[in-house]
């Protein structure tokens, strides 16, 4: 008898069809047109393989399945990959996070082999949807489907060569809407794994970036994390630490 | 009691076919069926919500929910590389079953849904036909058993074992 286990998908649709991708897959997602931009915290930029780097930008839409539902130059949105993958993913819709028993999860049937085998080895049956899950290694062998133009994600103020001030290199997580509200996936995510870690000056440079860009005149949406949880939580480790030195 | 009851229903039923019309051209003023037996025959379908992968091997529409399985949808025609240009007026749906060895080695039901013409018929073995050529225009055939003509009718049948079982070599993406 085997036990289950929840995973947290996350769907999205595009070319007409519905795919799944595992949320710690999701580096972080933004419009195609907008210039992506990642927390300037030498951690994160690792995890991201950002910024300056070239990612291979997936459009499934065009994949041979004999249609082509959306037009090329739809309003998308990408859906950057986490980890080194180098990947990242065209989305029409991005639509709601599943949690997700393995009892939902379905073997693609045998009649399906080769790539297609290889980049959706499962099938999400829950609550009337149905939706391919995406596997990232197998997603890497296809170069056909490759957009033309690769999402390039740079650092702003360096054009004149010079070193650039450290408050125009410092840059915002992008807003997604996920699960409905909005998330700034890259620092939430991460710095939920950053305290665990108790990094102390990570998670205070992170607050500070939130609280100044607060105060920047751009759309913002509530987080899941407030910055006074944080900082008690901050608060909290500084405080063991205290205790352990003795 | 009922093992030989059950042990005689399955003797009469081993007895009946289904023919089912093809997406495909008259060939020699005959109408082209495929030809199933009542036990590959699960159940006729209303209108099945398919589910598009890509890069899947040609042939495969996608796949689809039928009680409580994730079974892939199947196009015989392209199967069998028949090109047709004709639109069908109605079209049905119909589950089918296999059974047959897996890639581990262990015997398996799998199912698929395959759209067909809607005139169905059921026919009582043994059938009066015989065997006949295929067609040109059918071009892959190595997922056909056999192909039989009988007055009016080209009966076609298709290894769905085969096709369920990914055993033949198929065009890939």
């Amino acid at each position: 008898m085997t036990s289950s286990s929840i995973s947290q998908f996350v769907l999205f649709e595009t070319g007409g069809i519905q795919f799944g991708l595992d949320r710690r897959m999701i580096g972080c997602v933004g419009p195609k047109n907008y210039a992506l931009r990642a927390v300037k915290i030498p951690d994160l930029r690792k995890r991201f393989g950002l910024p300056g780097d070239q990612l291979n930008l997936i459009d499934l839409s065009k994949a041979p399945v004999g249609r082509l539902a959306s037009s090329p130059e739809r309003d998308s949105e990408v859906i950057l990959l986490n980890g080194n993958t180098g990947l990242a993913l065209l989305a029409d819709k991005i639509g709601k996070t599943l949690k997700v028993d393995t009892d939902h999860l379905y073997d693609l049937p045998p009649a399906f082999t080769g790539n297609a085998r290889a980049c959706f080895p499962k099938v999400l049956r829950m609550a009337g949807t149905m939706a391919l899950i995406i596997d990232v290694k197998g997603l890497k062998f296809i170069r056909s489907m490759m957009h033309p133009s690769a999402a390039k994600y740079r650092k702003r103020g360096k054009s004149d060569g010079t070193r650039p001030h450290p408050d125009r290199l410092r840059q915002d997580a992008l807003v997604v809407p996920l699960d409905g509200n909005r998330l700034e996936v890259a620092i939430i995510q991460r710095l939920s794994h950053v305290i665990g870690k108790q990094v102390d000056k990570v998670v205070s440079r992170a607050i500070a970036d939130i609280r100044e860009r607060q105060n920047i005149n751009t759309k913002r949406h509530q987080c899941e994390y407030s910055p006074s949880r944080i900082e008690r939580d901050a608060k909290k480790d500084n405080g063991l630490k205290r205790m352990a030195r003795g | 009691m009922k093992a030989a009851k059950k042990k005689a229903d399955r003797i009469q039923s081993a007895g009946k076919v289904f023919i089912f019309p093809a997406f495909a051209p008259e060939h020699e003023e005959k109408q082209v069926f495929y030809l199933f037996s009542l036990r590959q025959v699960v159940e006729v379908l209303r209108a099945v919500k398919i589910l598009p992968v890509p890069f899947s091997p040609c042939g495969t529409e996608g796949v689809a929910e039928w009680r409580g399985r994730v079974v892939p949808v199947l196009s015989l025609e392209k199967y069998l590389g028949i090109n047709w240009s004709g639109e069908p007026k109605r079209v049905r749906s119909i589950a089918l079953r296999s059974v047959g060895k897996s890639k581990k080695e262990r015997i398996e039901d799998l199912y698929a849904i395959v759209n067909v013409g809607v005139k169905v018929e059921q026919l009582e073995l043994p059938l009066e036909c015989d065997a006949a050529e295929t067609p040109e225009w059918i071009t892959e055939t190595s997922c056909l058993i056999g192909t039989y003509q009988m007055p009016n009718r080209l009966l076609l049948v298709v290894d769905i074992e085969k096709i369920l079982f990914a055993q033949r070599g198929v065009a890939e993406w």
